[in-house]
């Protein structure tokens, strides 16, 4: 990398500023048993599945109080933050919901096609056989912010409470245990002063938190400073850009590509590719997504994304339809060696994309970010069983390390550095890492970070 | 980062099938106060290579160099932040700025996504 790096100018903020003790009087927090920062996959399968083991508990329920879960969530609604492409593996939904109709299921359709292409600016060109990370047979076409309402409307259901519009802006620790989070104050001005409709936040104190604010985590990243759990890489992201579109002509494949308008120079480092995902019979989704450790500061994905769907390959697929949705949001692509080096403190666990749970060469995140929300939720009820006062919650963390999260992440852990980058490896490095489960090339290759 | 040439293969808009960043910013239902507190945090004083970096990176075009310095031969130059513009997608917490929280309730409302 040759030039300035951005992060050489770092900016006005200290984590120490959003941890802290309680502030309000004891007679005005709020108290509730389990509080969950942000309404994902993660927080929302922890929410559902604490709410179902309760169903056995009646002596533990009664003593969570009145309200035994909160999820906070700083979006309108639940849903309304999230963004992804998204290829959903079925196993987390099933275990979840074992009941549940797969009609019932907030999905498109189930993946029967897939199809991977190496563009040129003219030509599209199909890689065959395809890299084996890319296959999504079995897999379910989904959208995360509808998989976000479905998931509150069932967890309300049950009893959750849902904080929308809420923002978790301060960590609440007494003595380094975690007591619950602040909400963030309404009603400032520009320069931070009251008007008229002022309301200031609120301390909710909780048995349990539980961080599950996804990617690039304002208090979570904060927690990672002040508990030392930063992982052996440091953390990097990607950048999705995704828009959904209306078609005349429903898509019968999922199709990833790789190259155009990406360029092939090392020296730009612009690793990545693009999803296209059918939605039905009348919609598909369409996104860019790239590393963010590219060296030309004039690389726009946004732009870029607008370039792709001139290609005549792509153009065809859009053609006659009518663009109506537009999203972006980062991807947490560290991998196994950037999820934090504990993952929980006490009083407290971090779960999905907030501890960096993506495996990043087959382009999956939702199912292991549900799977740990519900590790978590198994955690935190055997635990308040034993002793409602219990912050230790290690349990969780050794959940995760024995589960296939770990073990899935583990295998895949070298596959973004060697490119150095990117769920769109392609190529045959990442599929002999598939083929020999990472034996091969093994060890830990360095990462730089991304700035 | 470099001032490179990426940004010349980028094509004007035609509203059909491609569109700018305040079009799509638009699309994603974004509904944060203009006067709200700005939740971004960064140095709004830098090398212009960083500018640019923020510029062209943010999807939602928060990040603007005023167009006199952007002619300009100085080294370093101002980051004006439309912080309303915001969809909290994070890449500024990736290359050397830092994201924060707006006021609840703010941000994009995806439905689709």
């Amino acid at each position: 990398m040759s030039g300035i790096a951005p992060s050489e100018f770092p900016p006005p903020f200290e984590s120490a500023d959003v941890i802290g003790p309680p502030t309000d009087a004891e007679d005005e927090r709020i108290e509730v048993g389990v509080a969950i920062v942000g309404g994902g996959p993660a927080g929302l399968a922890c929410a559902n599945k604490v709410m179902q083991l309760l169903e056995n508990e009646p002596e533990l329920t009664e003593k969570l109080g009145e309200v035994p879960v909160a999820v906070i969530e700083k979006g309108k609604v639940a849903g309304a933050h999230l963004l992804s492409g998204a290829n959903m593996k079925p196993s987390a939904m099933e275990e979840l919901f074992p009941d549940l109709p797969k009609e019932e299921w907030p999905v498109y359709q189930e993946v029967t096609k897939d199809a991977v292409y190496m563009l040129t600016s003219k030509a599209a060109l199909p890689l065959k056989p395809m890299p084996p990370n890319f296959k999504n047979h079995g897999n379910y076409v989904t959208s995360v912010s509808k998989l976000g309402r479905f998931l509150s409307d069932k967890a309300e259901e049950a009893g959750v409470y849902i904080l929308s519009e809420t923002a978790a802006t301060k960590l609440l620790v007494e003595d380094r245990v975690v007591k619950g989070v602040r909400s963030g104050d309404r009603g400032r001005g520009k320069d931070g002063e009251e008007l008229g409709n002022f309301e200031p936040g609120s301390d909710v104190i909780a048995k349990a938190t539980v961080l599950a604010e996804g990617t690039v985590g304002h208090l979570t990243y904060a927690a990672y400073d002040y508990f030392d759990l930063h992982g052996a890489d440091p953390m990097r992201w990607e950048l999705g850009v995704k828009e959904v579109w209306e078609v005349k002509e429903p898509l019968d494949r999922v199709i990833h590509t790789m190259g155009w308008p990406l360029r092939k120079s090392p020296r730009f480092n612009e690793f990545g590719g693009s999803f296209i995902y059918p939605m039905g019979e009348d919609k598909l989704c369409i996104g860019l997504v790239a590393g963010l450790d590219y060296t030309d500061a004039t690389f726009s994905v946004h732009d870029a994304l607008q370039l792709l769907k001139t290609h005549p390959f792509i153009k065809k697929l859009l053609d006659g339809g009518k663009r109506v949705a537009w999203g972006a949001k980062t991807i947490p692509s560290g991998g196994y060696f950037a999820m934090p080096k504990r993952l929980a403190v006490p009083g407290m666990m971090i779960a999905g994309d907030a501890a960096s749970m993506v495996n990043v060469p087959t382009l999956k995140g939702v199912h292991y970010a549900m799977h740990a929300g519900m590790y978590a939720a198994e955690t935190i009820v055997e635990s308040l069983k034993q002793d409602l006062d219990a912050v230790n919650f290690e349990a969780y963390d050794e959940k995760i390390r024995k589960s296939a999260i770990e073990k899935d992440l583990y295998e895949s852990r070298n596959m973004r550095q060697p490119f150095s980058k990117g769920f769109f490896v392609g190529g045959a490095l990442a599929s002999a890492m598939t083929v020999t489960k990472g034996n091969f090339p093994g060890g830990h290759w360095k990462q730089e970070h991304d700035s | 980062m470099d001032l490179g040439k990426a940004g010349d293969m980028y094509i004007k808009a035609d509203n059909e099938l491609t569109f700018n960043k305040l079009d799509s910013v638009f699309l994603s239902g974004n509904a944060t106060r203009d006067d709200a507190p700005n939740h971004v945090r960064i140095q709004t004083r830098v090398p212009k290579e960083v500018a640019q970096t923020w510029v062209s990176m943010c999807p939602a075009q928060v990040y603007e160099i005023p167009e006199d310095q952007l002619e300009s031969q100085q080294a370093e130059v101002d980051v004006h932040v439309t912080a309303s513009n915001c969809v909290q997608c994070g890449a500024i917490t990736a290359k050397g700025g830092r994201l924060t929280l707006p006021e609840g309730g703010d941000g994009p409302l995806y439905q689709e996504t």
